[in-house]
């Protein structure tokens, strides 16, 4: 198919440029209702995604579409249509990217490319055991497993040439919980590359904790309190920080971020590095190329509360006259040194969240707020679980009072501290 | 590709498929979508839509296979109805779907315009217009982005006895205002959702200029004091309250899996008897309006809350099966890559007979909460979290001119309902977006209603 769009392009002489990632992707999905198997899919997608961009009067126009079909018929459709698009934009002109030499980066699970359905099988026989051995009280409500598998190929008028091979697995299942005290539930969500990376066993022990400890509806007090975020939630935090170190922000003017300039006022505990990180191994965001055909690499956007760099795509970097960075990747936020025991024993009273209803900041003014969806309350060395009440702030401030554990996680794209600490937050409770 | 043809692949391919399964279905789709968005800086115009796909699904009598692919040769296909076939044979004691009375039906294309019959550069026009119109209003103005989206979405469904096909142009035209004052940025937003044709799809004048008068006032709201509030909801807020806090509730597949406390619920009180709550697929011109759902099955109008008492859940065919309940046309799937799981679709709050002037005149101290953003389900122990944009504070009858952003309402769904006093007659389901079911599943729905006065945790 590629061959045949680059024909196709080549003879359009309205086509100034062009760029063509083809993607092969298989996937295979099993669903449960408790054990009892749901569904079954396979999904097979062959396509390229092709832009093509036109110059007219020192500007450029461009545009991506799809393209699936086979047929030269409908590929020259395809492209005339493309054309007539960009001829109608106008940008400032750029070039595209020269030819680079890409990372090497291990993405795939051998086992996901050539055997998924030994995996689904598998994993069934692993959550049979697990329901069969859930303590009283928890029933294992539903699971699904989806691997993917996609191979993707770049090229483009430029001399691009690149390749990559990737998997990916999400094992999702849902423990309900009913007790004397009430009924809950836990979502338990893992996203990873290779599907022995997911501890289920370990997973499933934490969560079930939780969907027990959720039964007992406590609310917690009101007031400015410190909270400890778990890793899971505190990544939500960092969107803010994405939005106005990106080129987008800075070409719209809105970024508050100015290089080698701190990002917080003041800052009272630990210091914050964050980094955008394209090249981790086996990392959920890791790419060898972007979309333009950046090369994946590993940016520092903030160090020690400076902020160092902005990231972005090739286009609106050569707007800037900046470098790109291609795609942000992976986040990447530096530990601490306080242990994450610690950060929870000296912190009484407090709120230690383990996960939100919903957590959006507001990506320009960096204000949140968020009903607790489970924690615990620490007071005097006790954990008593909480449900309900709202956490509200702003992540530009709280970050100044933040205390990163010294441990660290991985959860999705997120690789940093297991735990936050941030003092003096608002709760709203009882 | 072309429709005759189509349908006779997948006649084709369901036969294989029944040889052996006890049902079986094979579905079309082209997804196309045309992307417009100019702001102060950029002009982007894309065709981000899937494209064309095709599902062919067998049923064993206690669960599905499904096969999905972008490859349309006729030979790949049935091949791969074959094995669905062999893979499921009908189980002992396994449950039969019907597969309804036969009939071919090509249903109306909504609205009156067709969108493809009307040229690109003036859709570019129309967009480049309003954007250069827009960021001219004030010099306070950072950004203005106009956002013009048509999805294109087309399916052809067939099983043993049915040949149905619909094709659905849904579109947003959104512009959004970024603003300064004093050291402060924010943003408001404004337009138009809907399904049906071109003719619908404007801006008003004086929604622009509310719109920017809104974005000054939320830089300049001040923060909240967290504390339960009477408070009157907008329509728009309204419609988020019904979809987030209590709609995923009543979604079947969840009720199956034991994580939603409606069942216990069902036929009793949960609400003032001035709440009526209703999931309409074939509400016209709402946004996530459809003939059939994405299994295959007729759209019905369903009545969840009829005077405070629930009525009714939404269910896909595996949820119907499994509860013995209506299947009335809920089963839908992001796109022919996805499973079908029980889905909203329009879902409202029905209108009352205040008007809005009564209601705050009614109020001695409390908020006018407006713009309901997003909110979050949470079907196992009814609680409800939903953003809005702001809230006017209202004392002694009468807005004071004071605002209050950003505003969250939280509590217990079943309170919330109960302490609903009034309800407006302003109704609305202009309010149209994107629903996102877990964390990945995303339709098109649209949410609606009348403003309404409830009591609520404010923060």
């Amino acid at each position: 198919m590629k061959n045949k769009i680059i024909t196709e392009l080549n003879n359009n002489t309205d086509v100034s440029d062009w760029i063509i990632q083809e993607n092969e992707e298989i996937k295979t999905e099993s669903y449960f209702v408790g054990i009892q198997q749901e569904s079954f899919r396979t999904v097979e997608s062959h396509y390229c995604r092709v832009t093509v961009f036109n110059r007219h009067n020192s500007s450029i126009g461009y545009t991506t579409f799809r393209i699936a079909s086979p047929e030269n018929t409908a590929i020259r459709s395809a492209i005339e249509e493309g054309v007539f698009i960009a001829k109608g934009i106008s940008n400032p002109d750029f070039t595209l990217p020269v030819p680079a030499e890409y990372p090497e980066i291990p993405m795939v699970d051998p086992e996901i490319r050539e055997n998924p359905k030994a995996i689904h099988e598998t994993n069934h026989g692993t959550l049979d055991q697990i329901a069969g051995n859930l303590v009283s009280g928890l029933k294992l409500a539903s699971a699904e497993l989806h691997l993917g598998f996609t191979r993707t190929l770049i090229c483009s008028s430029s001399g691009l040439d690149g390749e990559q091979e990737e998997s990916t697995v999400i094992f999702d299942t849902v423990l309900v919980s009913d007790t004397k005290q009430g009924q809950s539930e836990q979502l338990v969500v893992v996203r990873r590359r290779k599907y022995t990376d997911i501890d289920i066993t370990g997973e499933i022990e934490k969560n079930s904790q939780y969907a027990l400890d959720k039964t007992i509806r406590n609310l917690a007090p009101s007031g400015k309190f410190p909270v400890v975020f778990h890793a899971a939630v505190a990544k939500l935090l960092l969107t803010p920080f994405v939005g106005h170190s990106s080129m987008d922000f800075r070409m719209k003017k809105i970024s508050r971020f100015n290089h080698g300039e701190p990002v917080f006022s003041s800052v009272e505990k630990d210091q914050f590095t964050f980094i955008a990180d394209a090249i981790i191994p086996m990392g959920i965001s890791s790419t060898r190329f972007s979309g333009f055909g950046i090369p994946g690499q590993q940016t520092t956007i903030i160090r020690d509360g400076i902020s160092v760099s902005n990231w972005g795509p090739h286009d609106i970097a050569s707007w800037l006259n900046m470098n790109p960075t291609g795609s942000f990747g992976n986040m990447v936020v530096k530990a601490g040194s306080t242990v994450a025991d610690d950060i929870v024993h000296d912190m009484t009273p407090g709120l230690e969240v383990v996960a939100f209803s919903d957590l959006i900041p507001n990506a320009v003014t960096g204000d949140f707020m968020a009903e607790i969806r489970f924690g615990y309350w620490i007071e005097e060395g006790n954990k008593i679980p909480v449900t309900g009440g709202v956490v509200a702030g702003n992540v530009f401030e709280i970050f100044q009072n933040a205390t990163f554990s010294r441990e660290t996680t991985v959860q999705g794209n997120y690789h940093g501290p297991e735990l936050i600490k941030f003092d003096n937050l608002q709760i709203t409770g009882k | 590709m072309e429709e005759t043809r189509m349908k006779n692949i997948l006649k084709n391919c369901v036969e294989e498929i029944c040889r052996t399964a006890q049902y079986g279905y094979g579905m079309y789709t082209d997804l196309d979508s045309l992307y417009i968005v100019f702001d102060n800086s950029v002009q982007k115009i894309n065709k981000t839509g899937i494209g064309e796909g095709i599902i062919l699904n067998a049923w064993n009598g206690s669960g599905f296979e499904e096969y999905a692919t972008t490859n349309l040769d006729q030979d790949n296909l049935v091949k791969h109805a074959r094995i669905l076939g062999v893979n499921n044979p009908f189980q002992k004691n396994g449950t039969r779907i019907d597969p309804g009375a036969v009939e071919e039906q090509t249903f109306p294309i909504p609205g009156k315009i067709d969108p493809r019959t009307i040229p690109l550069e003036e859709k570019v026009e129309k967009v480049r217009r309003l954007q250069e119109k827009a960021r001219q209003m004030h010099p306070g103005i950072t950004n203005a982005v106009v956002r013009y989206l048509e999805r294109k979405e087309h399916f052809t469904f067939v099983n043993r006895a049915r040949i149905y096909c619909q094709t659905i142009f849904r579109f947003l035209y959104r512009l959004e205002y970024t603003v300064s004052d004093k050291g402060k940025t924010n943003s408001w937003m404004t337009g138009f959702n809907g399904t049906g044709g071109y003719e619908d799809v404007k801006i008003p004048e004086q929604k622009i200029e509310e719109t920017l008068k809104n974005a000054f006032e939320l830089v300049a709201a001040e923060s909240i004091t967290p504390g339960t509030y009477d408070v009157i909801v907008d329509p728009e807020t309204t419609g988020v309250i019904a979809h987030e806090a209590f709609g995923h509730g009543v979604e079947n597949d969840v009720v199956l899996k034991q994580r939603s406390k409606a069942k216990e619920f069902m036929g009793k009180q949960i609400g003032s008897e001035l709440v009526n709550m209703t999931d309409d697929p074939l509400r016209e011109g709402a946004y996530g309006f459809y003939y059939f759902d994405d299994e295959g099955q007729p759209a019905e109008t369903t009545r969840i809350i009829v005077n405070g008492i629930l009525q009714q859940g939404l269910s896909d065919h595996y949820s119907a099966i499994h509860l013995n309940v209506p299947d009335c046309g809920n089963g839908r799937r992001e796109n022919f890559t996805h499973k079908p799981y029980s889905r909203m679709s329009n879902t409202f709050l029905e209108a009352g007979d205040c008007t809005l002037e009564q209601m705050i005149g009614d109020m001695e101290d409390g908020l006018y909460i407006i713009q309901g953003t997003n909110g979050m389900e949470d079907p196992k122990n009814w609680g409800i979290q939903v953003e809005a944009k702001m809230a006017r504070e209202i004392k002694n009858g009468k807005l004071t001119g004071r605002n209050f952003a950003p505003v969250g309402i939280t509590g217990y769904v079943p309170d919330l309902l109960m302490s609903i006093s009034q309800v407006g007659n302003d109704f609305g389901t202009a309010f149209g977006g994107t629903c996102i079911k877990g964390y990945k599943e995303h339709v098109p729905v649209a949410v609606g209603g009348a403003s309404m006065r409830i009591k609520g945790r404010i923060s």
